[in-house]
């Protein structure tokens, strides 16, 4: 997890600096800001052991952007998830002998999108726009499982492993974007996502083109005040 | 068809009344119950009232007592399992209520929209179902003489001697599957939203939400390779091959908010869409309609999950074992809806 807390201290780092920048430079056109935001996000991931799954990261979602223009933007976010399962299972052999078992596993994951946003329509006439927007997902999980079957009472350890990789998912999508005072928006965001690296598509995603989606609602906040 | 805020307990006077007028009748009849005994029982059994309206409230029956508090009448673990059966498919057709909130009827749905808790239901086994009902003054005596009231009772369906037609050779229906000659079960799926199994699946008859309202919702497996839907086998082989493992989990919110278990997959239920073919499946809500715990089920075809499995479905009336051989897995499925104690079960072949 502290990897991942360094992600976010960086991107927290990177939007304060930029701010400064920006705040000394206030005549140009672009505008920094920033996103606090409720989600989820589901991404298919592929771990190394040929093993695919669905993550769910939420339920807050922190992403600086940079605006070029009032309608091209260029945001990044960051979003942490973990899960844990453990499940039992009890009962006898066919001789009566007791049996059971225990099965763990814990994830860790943060995903980091990077995306591309467009403004549709004319923004600087109107309090609430429309976005796309379009760009790369950058995964990392980490994944811990266990198993331990226990025949008459004798446990007996059936795997104990730990692995963890990077994956990459393209996500799109439409974001509203509503003005309620010179600085702040209320924005949310609804996508799609698809990982091109999980191949068992429709065990996994329950859909043929393995897509997953996201939605996030929140509040935005531009450094330099909307005229 | 009733809210999820009338569907559970909710201390509101319509609520009481649906009750109370036709349980104040019958008990002050049958039992002549003081006061003190009504309240009491009025208090418990508003869990369960506000979801039949809409429908008829039956009169409790005699049957009622007899099977969930008089239970020494039953002679024997066999009588008291037919009771037991009788008394939760009688509920389940509305022919009268459970004064303990925890069986309810098949017309009691409860809203399901994934995004926050649901309300729950009491559940208690057979020993804690009676000791409550007699605290009620449902039934007199020692609980300790009540022996019989001891006895637990069970449904158990499994895959075993199911499913083994082969639909494409009916003249000679032992045919060895295309692929899966040793007959192991190839795939699991949902059947749910009274849909029909897909085409080449079976049924295992034991309904999902039993005795505790919502959708009829059972597992169905086939045997087939080539009629498998939605799964790795549509031209992906990492996962493909007989099912290993079967599980089921419980969470507080809907399946979008959390991650599967690691090494398995959604037993997926067909949702409908038909004009959308690769997009008709969805993680079926184990206890969709009845409240509770969101539970959904998983299943796993890695090797190292062990040998190939069997499925089986066990409901009754407390915490109970399977029968020798079998192993009972995950969650109970009816985990905060009331009803009978359901699990997945599983046999390594």
């Amino acid at each position: 997890m502290k990897q991942y807390a360094t992600a976010v201290g960086l991107m927290i780092s990177l939007g304060v600096s930029i701010g400064n920048s920006q705040a000394q430079t206030s005549s140009s056109k672009g505008q920094l800001y920033a996103n606090l935001q409720l989600t989820n996000q589901r991404y298919a991931f592929s771990y190394p052991a040929n093993t695919s799954t669905v993550l769910a990261l939420n339920p807050g979602c922190l992403a600086v952007g940079y605006a070029f223009t009032p309608k091209i933007a260029l945001q990044v976010g960051a979003v942490l998830g973990r899960s844990e399962h453990e499940f039992e299972s009890s009962g006898t052999t066919t001789a009566g002998v007791p049996v059971g078992s225990v099965t763990w596993d814990k994830t860790k994951s943060v995903a980091l999108p990077l995306l591309a946003r467009y403004t549709l329509g004319r923004p600087e006439s109107k309090r609430f726009n429309l976005d796309v927007f379009l760009g790369p997902v950058f995964i990392h999980s980490k994944l811990e499982t266990r198993k331990t079957e226990t025949l008459d009472g004798v446990p007996e350890e059936k795997y104990n492993t730990s692995q963890n990789a990077w994956n990459t998912a393209l996500s799109g999508g439409l974001g509203g974007r509503y003005a309620i005072g010179k600085h702040l928006q209320i924005v949310g965001d609804v996508a799609l996502n698809k990982n091109s690296q999980v191949t068992q598509k429709l065990s996994v995603t329950g859909n043929k083109a393995g897509l997953t989606s996201s939605i996030a609602l929140g509040l935005q906040y531009r450094f330099r005040a909307n005229n | 068809m009733a809210s999820t805020a009338s569907a559970f307990p909710v201390l509101h006077e319509r609520n009481l009344l649906c009750l109370i007028h036709p349980l104040h009748s019958y008990m002050l009849h049958q039992f002549s119950l003081s006061a003190r005994h009504f309240a009491l029982l009025a208090s418990c059994a508003l869990i369960s009232c506000s979801k039949e309206e809409g429908a008829p409230v039956a009169q409790p029956s005699p049957d009622v007592i007899s099977i969930s508090a008089a239970a020494p009448r039953a002679a024997t673990s066999a009588d008291f399992a037919t009771s037991w059966n009788a008394f939760v498919d009688r509920v389940s057709k509305g022919e009268f209520s459970d004064p303990l909130g925890q069986y309810v009827s098949k017309n009691t749905y409860v809203a399901n929209d994934g995004y926050k808790e649901r309300p729950t239901r009491p559940k208690y086994t057979q020993e804690e179902r009676d000791a409550r009902l007699r605290t009620l003054g449902f039934v007199s005596g020692d609980a300790n003489s009540n022996t019989a009231a001891k006895s637990y009772s069970y449904q158990f369906e499994s895959s075993e001697g199911r499913g083994m037609n082969n639909l494409f050779t009916p003249a000679y229906p032992s045919t060895p599957f295309p692929g899966n000659e040793q007959g192991y079960v190839w795939d699991l799926k949902i059947v749910k939203d009274g849909r029909s199994p897909l085409q080449g699946y079976t049924i295992i008859p034991v309904d999902l939400n039993r005795g505790a309202g919502g959708q009829y919702i059972y597992l169905s497996f086939t045997r087939d390779p080539r009629f498998i839907q939605n799964a790795s086998d549509e031209g992906e082989n990492l996962q493909s091959g007989p099912v290993r493992g079967i599980t089921s989990v419980n969470q507080r919110i809907g399946a979008g908010f959390t991650s599967y278990p690691a090494n398995y997959t959604p037993t997926w239920a067909e949702w409908g869409c038909d004009s959308f073919p690769g997009f008709c499946f969805k993680e079926g809500d184990l206890n969709d309609g009845a409240g509770g715990r969101f539970i959904y089920g998983y299943q796993s075809k890695l090797e190292n999950q062990g040998g190939p499995i069997e499925v089986g479905v066990l409901s009754g009336n407390g915490n109970i074992s399977p029968p020798y051989g079998w192993q009972k897995v995950g969650v109970d499925l009816n985990d905060g809806a009331g009803g009978a104690y359901i699990w997945f079960c599983f046999k390594r072949r």
